[in-house]
């Protein structure tokens, strides 16, 4: 740098000041040195996709290669390229070679972090090169990740990495975890450092009987450190984030909570607890009088994803009519190789028989926030009702608020006055996502209605109350009768799951079509009245619903069409079709 | 000696203080001839930076004892018919500092031993910095009676003080004389047992170990390790003086660190002031509900403006009112307006929001700070932007000051005439206040500021790391002469290892002596009779004179122009704005300090042929030249009229030598800087022979784009910092033609070879092969010179 300012003192000419390039000059310069450099960048690529092609694993590949990657980190091709050539020389070369060859491989991953702090490629070869390496340094990586965080300390790369490390080496994890607390008060706008402090904290202060595996007085103590946060910035939502995991939300184990079995249509349907991919680590088996059914499972829409419920259809005449039958299902888990079995009797004269696995009041669905014990809750609870006090339009404490009443209060008695006006704070103040939070309201009001009933019972009530979406259908799997009149439901497609479901009652709601009532196939009664159902191909939803007695469409513009009551009839013979409103009782 | 300066220039600039040179770069930036001298044998004036030894040495100059004197003018062969001469006053005693005391708190038992050591350092050290032999002799004899006189004036000013019934000195005294040569044997008796009590205490035994007992002789050791300011300040992280060294990449020449925390006393009690969002956050102080309130308040100041309801009806209050409308504690109105407004008791609420907001803008741009400290002192920013000006061709001459004023009939100054009796025809002239005679002046108010610098064993607040800590502390009395502490570190590059520097400053009043206007804060911060507070081992008191609102004088010739010197406040913006006024009145129509052209923009001339670029190789040359042939008209006359100012060049006495250049940049060369260095650089700047007849068109290709600023990078945006700051320099070949020992800006400086900056400076060295190798450890050589003051 020195040399140029003296020369300023030289170049002064016209009027003392310093002649520069035109703009037109700068740019033919630039292009022409670009151009030069892209030929040379072309050829390289090229040689080096040919020597990988040829397998040509040897140093010339690692040097070419390194020329580009130097120059653009983010060739994945090439990464893989050299490790293909590591692997390679593995077996070729002495275990000394090897060694100073994978750690110049070190000093190059570094230069080339520099240029992109950011390399997926690059960070993830650097995890291999660590492995590879004969004598590994890990105290040097560590403080390698301590630069680029210090740097960068949000560049989730390098936190992935450090994970890497500390799994790989003997690091101390609670000096890992004030460093995690260090990181955050430079700056607790950090994610990747509350991330990493929940992987830490389950194994530094243990506790398998806790649902987050975390100590309760450790737990206590970060919901101190979380307060410090939202006290100070509630905007921001990295510390939210992180109370909304201390606050749990535990995996639930993993049972079978219903098992419905239906003679006239030959099968049965079993709800888990969780949603499961049967043949990916788990299978069910099940067995009619000890005799194993064979059969395949299925979702009931047939559909290839994660479900809680599964159904399969049995052979013809397994279950004669004249005859009791012992069914047992067994829920098989590959990776614990424990069983779950439900076994019930199907009476000679029975139609249909069930059986519900107990559940203590108020668990069934309180997973968003689970794991902390009702006092800490409701301390923490108190908290943020004064930081409300201070914030009372703040999004983030109101709808942690809603979370800490739910979690407080499954069933909606203590709190429900409190949960509804808050509800309607943050559709107000967050405008943006209202439905979201209407949504949630929905899923709430669901869950304390389930959690109220017995699980016998079959007739369920959910009119007026402001529903726009439907959660936990699967729970509602032995329903029979179901009235969801007067919401603002636009979607009835996961009422597929109520395979007992006889009445349905949909009028005021919002719909426009009638999409999963196709798989209600035990449906006698349908009414859709007041809705948005505009023509009469909608119905043809309803061609698999066999049974289907009686169907009120008054009050929906298909009521317009002519001919519409004959054309929807045309589905099923026994069908009464009624499109007047004062028909209806 | 300066019989060779030039006699034409366009400004004739007095002072090398702060607005002095800004001016002086920000002229010769755009293409002004500028003669920038200075009375003093070191930059920065009335900013300077000394060490120990030298700030010893400036309490002479300051009192008046060594000066510069008139020379023999011969009127009837310097001035022109009409012209007059007025001379000015060139003497300084009592005209800007005055109330100056120093004294070592310490004893100088050991002065027996060492004082043969300390004038042999002083010895080695003159033959390093003085390169005529002769004046060697000179200075090394000064030197030696010097050293002689001020140890024996520091103790017997201690034994005075002593006797005046100071109690402070007394005790420190006494406690250092019971402890005579077994001194370590005590403390090791006196550490062992109590270590096993408890680990707080073993955390100040480890503390304590390290300080051991300083004596006077052991801080005059050390002397050049010391970087005292006269008049330190911080700069905003956002201000405008940080906006300036970066857009006119002048934050190349310096260093800085942040001012790591804020400290105030709430109940007589230290603590840490949270100032940002990671404040709050951590801060055990405040509970919660302080924490949003604070805060809270913090976000409106942020962005008072679009909140006018909200404090409309406190306008014209107090500051302190509208806090206390707020409905907030007392601990966060304490917090907000006195650390971090900085607000007097009488200041109103619209300047405490500016101030407040001011603060908060700059929080976060380089870290948890909202203050930058320039490494070396505050001396440094003076001396950068005259190294600006010199690399544009500002031609310097210390030493120097200009005797008289030569105007013209019209009442216009026509130009000066040095010390040395040369005439310098200039077209203006720029002086700081203290070279101006009073009638030159006109200002609202003469005003002073007392200062005490302090150099301490310990932190007032110690903690593990190096902290560098900023108090505001309200006056006690009526609230408007509140005291500013600075205290820096080791790390701040301003005191050795294991002492602190302290420094004070407080707007004075009537005839109050600096060590009485200071005793209470002092007493507070520093308790000998208290173990934990630090001992002061060394102190000085002085008064600086400012004035406020200060002009020229009626009868003033108004090319001239009188700058102020630093007054009370903490920071640089009001330099800024005041210099970028003038700078605007004096060049209607230029940019301030743009940035410099990037060096491979920069056409350079040949002695033979004129071709674009740096790139020499014969296959650009000639390419480039077509380019150049091919260009417009104009730019061909242009570069016919380069070669002919160039070539002149040939006849004088160039010595090219890059490879002192370049270890100018490894290798801190301390020369000092003397009359004789500035001799030949001018020499050189006058015959590269400026052609003022042409006016220059080039001016926005000059402020055309550049590189980014090495040092003073936002931290907003790491990868891309990372990145350009991480990319090596790539090599250059060296220049055609090259100045070496020419320009006396880079060899030029206060301080000493600080032997810790080596490591920091030193660029990146390029590895041997194999060339894809680069270790950690150059990253982090890399990373924490560049950056070192963004992590700490």
């Amino acid at each position: 740098m020195v040399w140029f300012e003296h020369y300023f003192g030289l170049c002064i000419v016209q009027h003392g000041r310093i002649k520069v390039k035109t703009t037109a000059e700068q740019q033919e310069a630039k292009r022409k040195e670009r151009e030069k450099k892209l030929k040379i960048y072309n050829a390289g690529t090229e040689a080096v996709f040919q020597k990988r092609k040829n397998k040509e694993f040897d140093e010339e590949g690692l040097k070419l290669s390194g020329e580009l990657l130097g120059v653009n980190p983010d060739i994945y091709s090439f990464w893989n390229f050299r490790r293909e050539i590591f692997i390679d020389l593995q077996d070729k070369r002495e275990e000394a070679e090897l060694q100073k060859l994978l750690q110049d491989e070190l000093h190059f991953l570094e230069a080339c972090l520099k240029v992109n702090p950011k390399s997926y490629g690059a960070w993830h070869h650097r995890c291999f090169v660590m492995d590879a390496i004969p004598e590994p340094d890990w105290g040097r990586e560590l403080h390698l990740c301590n630069t680029f965080l210090n740097l960068d300390e949000r560049n989730f790369h390098c936190w992935d990495y450090r994970r890497h490390v500390v799994l790989r080496s003997n690091v101390n994890l609670d000096e890992e975890l004030q460093y995690t607390t260090q990181k955050i008060q430079s700056n607790f706008s950090n994610y990747s450092s509350w991330h990493y402090r929940s992987k830490l904290l389950p194994v530094i202060h243990p506790d398998s009987s806790h649902p987050v595996a975390v100590q309760e007085d450790v737990l206590l103590k970060e919901f101190e450190v979380v307060q410090n946060a939202v006290f100070t910035d509630p905007d921001d939502q990295s510390a939210w984030f992180y109370q909304r995991w201390l606050l749990g939300r535990g995996q639930k184990k993993l049972q079978i909570c219903c098992v419905h079995v239906s003679r006239d249509l030959q099968r049965i349907v079993v709800l888990l607890s969780r949603p499961v991919m049967m043949g990916q680590g788990h299978c069910l088996t099940v067995s009619i009088d000890t005799t194993p059914v064979a059969g395949k499972w299925r979702t009931i829409t047939g559909s290839r994803m994660y479900s809680t419920l599964w159904v399969i259809d049995l052979p013809d005449q397994s279950l004669p009519v004249d005859k009791q039958a012992s069914i047992a299902v067994t829920l098989m888990d590959d990776r614990y190789c424990t069983k779950f079995s439900e076994g019930l009797q199907l009476m000679p004269d029975q139609e249909e028989t069930w059986a519900v696995a107990e559940f203590k009041q108020g668990s069934r669905f309180s997973t968003e926030l689970s794991a902390a014990a009702t006092s800490t809750m409701a301390q923490e609870l108190e908290s943020i009702r004064e930081l409300q006090s201070l914030e009372p339009n703040n999004k983030w404490v109101l709808l942690t608020m809603i979370h800490l009443m739910k979690a407080i209060d499954p069933e909606h008695t203590k709190y429900a006055a409190e949960l509804e006006e808050s509800f309607n704070k943050l559709a107000a103040v967050d405008t943006m996502r209202k439905s979201y939070y209407w949504d949630l309201r929905s899923k709430f009001l669901i869950e304390s209605v389930l959690e109220s009933h017995d699980s016998k019972v079959r007739d369920v009530k959910l009119c007026q109350r402001g529903l726009s979406c439907l959660y936990h259908t699967d729970w509602m799997v032995l329903v029979t009768s179901i009235d969801l009149s007067q919401n603002y439901l636009k979607s009835v497609r996961s009422l597929s799951d109520l395979q007992c479901l006889r009445s349905l009652n949909l009028d005021n709601n919002q719909l426009a079509d009638l999409q999963g009532l196709a798989f209600c196939r035990r449906l006698t009664d349908l009414s859709v009245k007041n809705n948005s159902i505009c023509n009469v191909e909608v119905f043809e939803e309803l061609r698999t619903c066999v049974f289907l007695k009686k169907l009120s469409v008054a009050g929906n513009p298909v009521c317009a069409i002519e001919d519409n009551v004959t054309k929807i009839c045309a589905l099923n013979k026994s069908l009464q079709v009624v499109d007047e409103q004062d028909s209806i009782g | 000696m300066a019989d060779d300066l030039p006699s034409d220039f366009d400004v004739v600039v007095l002072g090398t203080g702060l607005p002095e040179s800004i001016l002086a770069a920000a002229l010769s930036r755009v293409g002004q001839k500028v003669l920038h001298i200075d009375r003093n044998e070191y930059y920065s004036g009335q900013w300077a930076s000394f060490n120990l030894e030298n700030i010893t040495k400036w309490t002479k100059e300051a009192m008046g004892e060594l000066g510069l004197e008139h020379p023999t003018i011969e009127e009837d062969v310097l001035l022109q018919p009409g012209e007059t001469l007025s001379r000015l006053d060139l003497s300084v005693k009592g005209k800007t500092y005055f109330n100056i005391a120093s004294e070592y708190h310490v004893s100088n038992e050991e002065e027996v031993l060492d004082k043969t050591d300390i004038a042999k350092e002083c010895r080695s050290d003159d033959k390093m910095d003085k390169l005529n032999p002769d004046q060697v002799e000179e200075n090394k004899d000064d030197n030696d009676s010097e050293s002689n006189k001020d140890t024996l004036e520091a103790s017997e000013e201690a034994q005075s003080e002593e006797t005046k019934s100071n109690t402070e000195t007394e005790a420190i005294l006494e406690d250092k004389e019971t402890k005579p040569m077994s001194e370590h044997k005590t403390d090791e008796t006196f550490k062992k047992p109590s270590s096993s009590e408890d680990s707080v205490v073993k955390a100040e035994v480890t503390e304590s170990k390290k300080p051991e007992t300083w004596t006077a002789s052991k801080l005059k050791k050390d002397w050049r390790r010391f970087n005292l300011d006269l008049a330190p300040r911080l700069l905003y992280c956002a201000g405008s003086m940080v906006e300036l060294l970066i857009s006119s990449d002048i934050a190349k020449y310096c260093e800085f660190r942040t001012v790591t925390r804020v400290l105030t006393f709430l109940n007589d009690k230290l603590e840490k002031v949270p100032c940002s969002r990671a404040d709050v956050f951590s801060s055990k102080d405040v509970s919660m509900l302080e924490k949003r309130m604070l805060m809270k308040l913090l976000t409106f100041c942020a962005d008072y403006t679009n909140h006018e309801h909200q404090y409309q009806d406190f306008a014209d209050k107090p500051f302190k009112e509208f806090l206390k409308s707020q409905k907030l504690t007392n601990n966060i109105c304490h917090y907000v307006q006195h650390s971090i407004a900085m607000a007097t008791d009488t200041m109103t609420t619209m300047e405490g929001l500016a101030r407040t907001k001011k603060f908060l803008h700059s929080l976060g741009r380089y870290g948890n700070t909202a203050f930058l400290w320039p490494l070396y002192g505050s001396g440094e920013l003076p001396q950068s932007f005259c190294r600006m000006c010199a690399v544009f061709g500002g031609v310097y001459c210390l030493r120097t000051a200009v005797s008289a004023v030569i105007c013209g009939a019209d009442n216009k100054c026509k130009g000066v005439v040095l010390t040395n009796g040369q005439r310098i025809n200039c077209r203006y002239v720029i002086m700081e206040s203290s070279y101006a005679d009073a009638e030159d002046m006109t200002y609202r108010a003469k005003r002073h500021v007392n200062r005490g610098i302090f150099i301490t064993d310990r932190s007032v607040l110690p903690t593990e790391d190096q902290q560098l800590s900023l108090m505001f502390l309200p006056d006690p009395d009526n609230g408007v002469r509140p005291t500013a502490v600075l205290e820096l570190p080791p790390s701040s590059m301003t005191c050795p290892q294991g002492l602190h520097a302290v420094h004070m400053t407080r707007p004075g009043t009537g005839d109050v002596h600096p060590r009485e206007d200071l005793k209470i804060v002092k007493e507070k911060l520093f308790d000998p009779a208290d173990d934990d507070k630090p001992n002061i081992l060394w102190s000085m008191y002085f008064s600086q004179t400012y004035y406020e609102d200060l002009k020229r004088g009626e009868s003033t010739p108004d090319n001239i122009i009188v700058l102020p010197g630093p007054g009370p406040e903490i920071d640089l913006n009001d330099v800024v704005t005041q210099t970028r006024q003038i700078f605007v009145d004096i060049m209607p129509g230029e940019e301030f300090l743009p940035r410099p052209p990037n060096p491979e923009d920069i056409i350079y001339v040949d002695e033979n042929e004129a071709t674009v670029g740096e790139n020499k190789q014969s296959e650009f040359a000639g390419e480039e030249s077509e380019t150049n042939k091919t260009g417009d008209q104009s730019e061909g006359v242009k570069d016919t009229e380069e070669v002919t100012a160039i070539q002149s060049d040939e006849s004088t006495p160039i010595k090219t030598d890059s490879t002192v250049d370049q270890s100018d940049e490894s290798t801190p060369i301390k020369t000092d800087s003397t009359v004789d260095q500035s001799d030949e650089s001018s020499t050189i700047t006058a015959d590269s022979a400026v052609d003022q007849s042409n006016d220059g068109e080039n001016k926005q290709d000059i402020s055309s784009e550049a590189g980014l600023p090495l040092y003073l990078v936002s931290v907003r945006d790491p990868p891309t910092l990372s990145v350009s700051v991480l990319t090596p320099p790539t090599p250059r070949p060296p220049p055609p033609l090259t100045l070496s020992a020419g320009l006396p800006l880079y060899l030029v400086s206060v301080r000493d070879p600080p032997t810790l900056s080596v490591s920091v400076l030193t660029p990146p060295t390029p590895r041997p092969p194999p060339p894809l190798t680069l270790s950690v450890s150059v990253l982090t050589l890399v990373v924490f010179g560049r950056l070192d003051f963004l992590c700490i």
